[in-house]
C-alpha cells in the first residue's frame, strides 16, 4: 500500500478523535476530498521540478503514533532557547507536552490548536481565520484534513509580546517512521507586536516526516517576526507551507535557517492586502551530504505603496542541492511597489547543485523591482591571504562563509537567537571560532 | 617490420596517464608527450587519479595541462610508469575500455597494454621515452626537456642511485643541450627552505605563519564582511592555538591593538570597516604592517610595499616597519627602487636576476644602483 492509500484508508480512523459534526470538520473533508484527487506532488508539477519527495514517501509511516511519551528536559534543553525567557508550546509525536510547555491565557492566548478548534469561546476568531489564506494545494490540504493539533496564538490588539514565543514538535521515534501534521494559527491584532521560534526536532534515526501549515494575520500596524530553525536529524524531513496576511502599515519578517535534515522544502506564501506594507523574507542555507534544501517563496503585492526584501544566502558543500524560486506579483493596483530580491550561493563542491529562479510577474507600471541571483565560488585569492596570516584552510573557509550570510543575521532581532543560529553556523562548518563580526 | 611510436598518435581522442598519485617519472613522461602532441596540434587530455594535491616539488613542471577526462571513452591510452592496470586507480575502467593501450615503462613485465614498450634495465621512463623521441626523430623542445630531465633526476635519486649509467648522463648532457635547467629543476625537487633550523617547504600557509612568517601582498586582497579586528583577532588566536596557548584575553587584544593602531597612525574606525574593502591603497598598506606589527612575525616579507604609496603614506610604513625592527625579527624588503631605503635603511642588498642573488652589498649598493641602473650587474653576470 503506498503512502496516499494508507493515508486515504485511515481517515475513518482519525475521524473516531474527532467531532464529525462541525464546521471544522466539513473544512477537513473537504480537504481530504481535495487531497484525495491531488495525491503528493510529483516533479511533473512545475513548483517541484527540483525538488522529489519520491525517497521519502516510500517509508512506513504510522500516521496516528498514539503512546503518549515522556522526555526528560535535560535531553531536550538543547533545542531550546533556554537563556531567555519565553512562552513555550510544545508537541512530543504530534501531542502536546503540557511538562515542558509554558501557555497563557492572561491577555494573550498562547495554547493549543485541539482546544482552539472545539472551545466556543475560541470560535468567532477559528471562523474568520482557519484555513482562510492556507492554499488549496497538495499537501496544505491533506494537513488541513489532519488539522487537528498545533499552535494557537492570538494577541488582542495593542499588546507588546515581552516574550518570544516558541514552537517545537519533538519527534521521539519509538515508531520505525513517523508522520506529523501540525496545524499553527497566529492571529495578531491593530498594533500588537510578537515574536515566534519554530522548531522541529527528530530524536531518532528512523524517518520523521513532518508536513507543517501555519497561518499568520497581521492587522494594521502590526510586527510580527517568525525565526524558523531547521537543524533536524539527517533521517527527518520537512515540508513548511507558512501563508502570512498582512494589513496595512504592518511589518512581518520570517527568517529561516536550514542547516540539517535530509529534504526541507519551505513554501512561503505572503499577501499584501493593504498599504505600507513591508515584507521581510530571509534565509540561510548550508548543507552538505545529499541534504536538499528548497525555497519557495511568494510575495503578492496587491495594494499600492508596499515593499518586500528577500536575502537568501546558501552555501551547498558536497552533493547537496538547492532549490530557490522567488516569485513577485505586482498587481495593476499595487503602484509604488517596491520589491526586492536577492539570492546568492556558494557552491563549494563541484558536486552540488543549486536551481535559483527568480520569477518577477509584474503588472502596474510605476513601480521599482530589482532581483540579483549569484551562483559563485569562494575567493581562493582571499583564502590564501588569510592563511597567510595564520589562519587554517576550514576556519578561513568558514570566516568567509559567515561574513557571506552575514547580511542575513543582521537583521534577527532577538540576541540570543542570533547567538545561537552563529553557534549552529560553526557547529555546521566544524569550526572552532567566535565569528563576531 | 618494426612499427613507429608516432603511429599510435592517429587514433583519437587520446588520453595519457600513469599509476595514482604520479611522481616525478610519471608526470614527466605525460606531460613531455603532451607539449609533442601539442606541437603537432594533436589533440590530447592527461589526468591522473591523485589523492589530494599535485606534489608542490614538481611544480615547475606545466601542472595546467592536467585535468579531469570530459569524455566517457578513449581511443588511444598512453600509459607510463605503470606495470599494472590496477595502478590505474579511478581511470582504470576508462583505459581498459579504449581500443589501444600503449604501456611505456622501465619496469619488468607489465600485465596489461595492446603495445608495451619495455626497458627494465632503463633508470627512468623518461629515459625510454627519450629513446624513443631520438630513434623517430621527434622535436625535443626545452619545455619537453625539462619534463624528460624530471623524471630522470626523480629516478636516479639526482645521478646518485646504482641505475645511473653512461647514458643517463648522456641523455643528461643532451637535455641541458636543449636548455633544461638541471640546476633549478634539481633544487625545486630536492630543495628545501629552513627556518630556525626547521624544514617549512613542506608546509601549508598557515603552517608557515605559525612558523612566524609574513609575507605582505603588494595587492591585499578585500574580504567584505570580515572587519580588520575580527581577521587580526583570529589570526592571532588561531597562531596562539597552534602553539598550544590560550586565546589571548580581550583586554590584552585591546590594548595591542590600540598600540600599534597608534604607531600606524591608523583611525580607529578604520578598524571597524571590511578588511581592504574600498581602502585606498596607502590605508591597504598600512593595515598589511599593522597586521604585521599585531603578528609579530620573525621573518616578514613586504612585496613591494612602497608601490601606489604617496610620500606621507611611506613614511608612516617606513617608521612602523623601523620600529618594529628587533634582534630577533629579520624583514626582507621586495623593491625595485632606492626611495623606499631612504626611510628603512637595509643592513644588506641583495640583487636577484633570473631566480638567483648575483650580487650582494650594504645600503651603498642600493644608492649604486639608483644612480647606475641595473645593467652594469647584468653585464657582470654574463662576463
Amino acid at each position: 500500500m503506498d503512502l496516499k492509500e494508507k493515508i486515504v484508508s485511515s481517515y475513518v480512523a482519525f475521524e473516531d478523535g474527532v467531532n464529525i459534526n462541525s464546521d471544522i470538520h466539513e473544512i477537513r473533508t473537504d480537504a481530504f476530498q481535495q487531497f484525495e484527487k491531488l495525491g503528493f506532488p510529483s516533479k511533473k508539477l512545475e513548483a517541484w521540478k527540483y525538488t522529489s519527495l519520491n525517497a521519502i514517501l516510500k517509508e512506513d509511516y504510522s500516521i496516528f503514533p498514539d503512546n503518549e511519551k515522556s522526555i526528560n528536559l535535560a535531553d531536550v534543553k538543547q533545542y531550546f532557547i533556554h537563556d531567555i525567557d519565553t512562552y513555550k508550546v510544545i508537541f512530543i509525536d504530534g501531542k502536546y507536552s503540557s511538562f515542558l510547555s509554558e501557555t497563557t491565557h492572561d491577555s494573550i492566548d498562547v495554547c493549543l490548536m485541539s482546544s482552539a478548534l472545539t472551545k466556543a469561546k475560541y470560535k468567532p476568531i477559528i471562523e474568520n481565520y482557519f484555513n482562510k489564506i492556507a492554499k488549496q494545494d497538495n499537501l496544505t490540504s491533506l494537513n488541513t484534513a489532519f488539522s487537528k493539533e498545533g499552535a494557537y496564538i492570538h494577541i488582542p490588539k495593542n499588546t507588546e509580546v515581552e516574550k518570544p514565543i516558541q514552537i517545537i514538535n519533538f519527534t521521539t521515534g519509538t515508531e520505525a517512521a513517523t508522520m506529523l501534521q501540525p496545524r499553527n494559527l497566529i492571529v495578531v491584532e491593530q498594533n500588537a507586536h510578537v515574536q515566534i521560534i519554530e522548531r522541529h526536532q527528530s530524536l531518532t534515526e528512523n524517518a520523521v516526516f513532518t508536513n507543517v501549515v501555519t497561518e499568520i494575520y497581521a492587522d494594521r500596524h502590526s510586527t510580527v517576526d517568525v525565526y524558523k530553525i531547521q537543524n533536524d536529524h539527517i533521517s527527518a524531513s520537512l515540508v513548511d507551507n507558512t501563508f502570512i496576511e498582512q494589513q496595512s502599515e504592518s511589518i512581518v519578517s520570517v527568517h529561516t535557517f536550514s542547516f540539517g535534515g535530509n529534504i526541507t522544502r519551505n513554501n512561503l506564501n505572503f499577501y499584501q492586502r493593504g498599504e505600507h506594507i513591508d515584507s521581510i523574507l530571509k534565509g540561510i542555507t548550508i548543507i552538505e551530504g545529499k541534504q536538499h534544501v528548497d525555497h519557495h517563496t511568494l510575495v503578492h503585492h496587491i495594494e499600492p505603496n508596499c515593499e518586500s526584501h528577500q536575502d537568501y544566502k546558501g552555501i551547498f558543500d558536497e552533493r547537496s542541492t538547492g532549490v530557490f524560486n522567488g516569485k513577485v506579483v505586482v498587481e495593476k493596483e499595487a503602484q509604488k511597489t517596491n520589491a526586492y530580491q536577492k539570492n546568492n550561493n556558494i557552491l563549494v563542491s563541484d558536486k552540488s547543485t543549486i536551481n535559483a529562479k527568480p520569477q518577477l510577474e509584474i503588472f502596474a507600471d510605476d513601480v521599482k523591482c530589482s532581483h540579483g541571483c549569484t551562483i559563485g565560488q569562494l575567493d581562493e585569492e582571499a583564502l590564501f591571504y588569510m592563511q597567510q596570516r595564520g589562519i587554517g584552510i576550514k576556519e578561513a573557509r568558514a570566516l568567509l562563509m559567515y561574513a557571506f550570510a552575514n547580511t542575513v543575521l543582521e537583521s534577527v532581532k532577538i540576541p540570543e537567537v542570533k547567538d545561537r543560529i552563529t553557534k549552529l553556523i560553526a557547529n555546521k562548518l566544524n569550526v572552532n571560532i567566535a565569528f563576531n563580526i | 617490420m618494426k612499427s613507429n611510436f608516432k603511429d599510435n598518435f592517429t587514433g583519437l581522442p587520446i588520453l595519457i596517464t600513469g599509476h595514482v598519485n604520479p611522481d616525478g617519472d610519471a608526470i614527466g613522461s605525460a606531460l613531455a608527450l603532451k607539449l609533442l602532441l601539442d606541437s603537432m596540434h594533436i589533440d590530447s587530455t592527461v589526468s591522473f587519479d591523485i589523492t589530494g594535491d599535485l606534489p608542490s616539488n614538481l611544480n615547475h613542471l606545466p601542472y595546467d595541462l592536467i585535468t579531469t577526462p570530459k569524455l566517457d571513452s578513449f581511443d588511444t591510452v598512453f600509459v607510463f610508469d605503470c606495470g599494472n592496470s590496477s595502478r590505474l586507480g579511478d581511470l582504470e575502467e576508462l583505459v581498459l575500455n579504449s581500443s589501444k593501450v600503449v604501456v611505456v615503462d622501465h619496469h619488468i613485465d607489465p600485465t596489461f597494454g595492446d603495445i608495451q614498450i619495455i626497458d627494465p634495465k632503463a633508470a627512468s621512463t623518461t629515459q625510454v621515452l627519450y629513446r624513443i623521441f631520438k630513434e623517430e626523430e621527434l622535436p625535443i623542445s626545452k619545455e619537453i626537456a625539462d619534463c624528460l630531465m624530471t623524471g630522470l633526476i626523480t629516478d636516479t635519486g639526482r645521478f646518485q642511485y646504482s641505475n645511473t649509467n653512461a647514458e643517463v648522463f648522456a641523455i643528461a648532457s643532451d637535455l641541458m643541450d636543449r636548455g633544461s635547467q638541471l640546476s633549478l629543476i634539481s633544487e625545486n625537487i630536492y630543495g628545501s627552505i629552513e627556518l630556525n633550523g626547521e624544514d617549512i617547504s613542506e608546509l601549508a600557509p598557515e603552517e608557515r605563519a605559525h612558523n612566524g612568517v609574513f609575507l605582505s601582498f603588494q595587492y591585499p586582497v578585500e574580504i567584505p564582511g570580515v572587519s580588520v579586528t575580527n581577521f587580526i583577532k583570529t589570526a592571532i588566536n588561531e597562531t596562539r592555538k597552534a602553539k598550544g596557548l590560550e586565546d589571548m584575553p580581550a583586554k590584552d587584544m585591546l590594548k595591542m591593538i590600540r598600540e600599534k593602531s597608534e604607531l600606524l597612525e591608523i583611525d580607529r574606525k578604520f578598524l571597524s570597516r571590511s578588511l581592504n574593502e574600498g581602502f585606498s591603497g596607502g590605508e591597504k598598506k598600512r593595515n598589511e604592517i599593522f597586521q604585521m606589527a599585531m603578528l609579530e612575525p620573525k621573518l616578514a616579507i613586504l612585496d613591494e610595499t612602497d608601490s601606489g604609496l604617496d610620500i606621507d603614506a611611506l613614511r608612516i610604513v617606513a617608521n612602523g616597519v623601523n620600529k618594529l625592527k628587533s634582534k630577533d625579527n629579520a624583514v626582507i624588503v621586495i623593491t625595485h627602487y632606492q626611495r623606499l631605503l631612504d626611510y628603512i635603511v637595509p643592513d644588506f642588498v641583495h640583487v636577484l636576476h633570473d631566480g638567483k642573488i648575483v650580487k650582494t652589498g650594504d645600503a651603498s649598493l642600493a644608492l649604486e644602483l639608483e644612480a647606475k641602473g641595473y645593467d652594469w650587474i647584468k653585464e657582470e653576470v654574463i662576463s
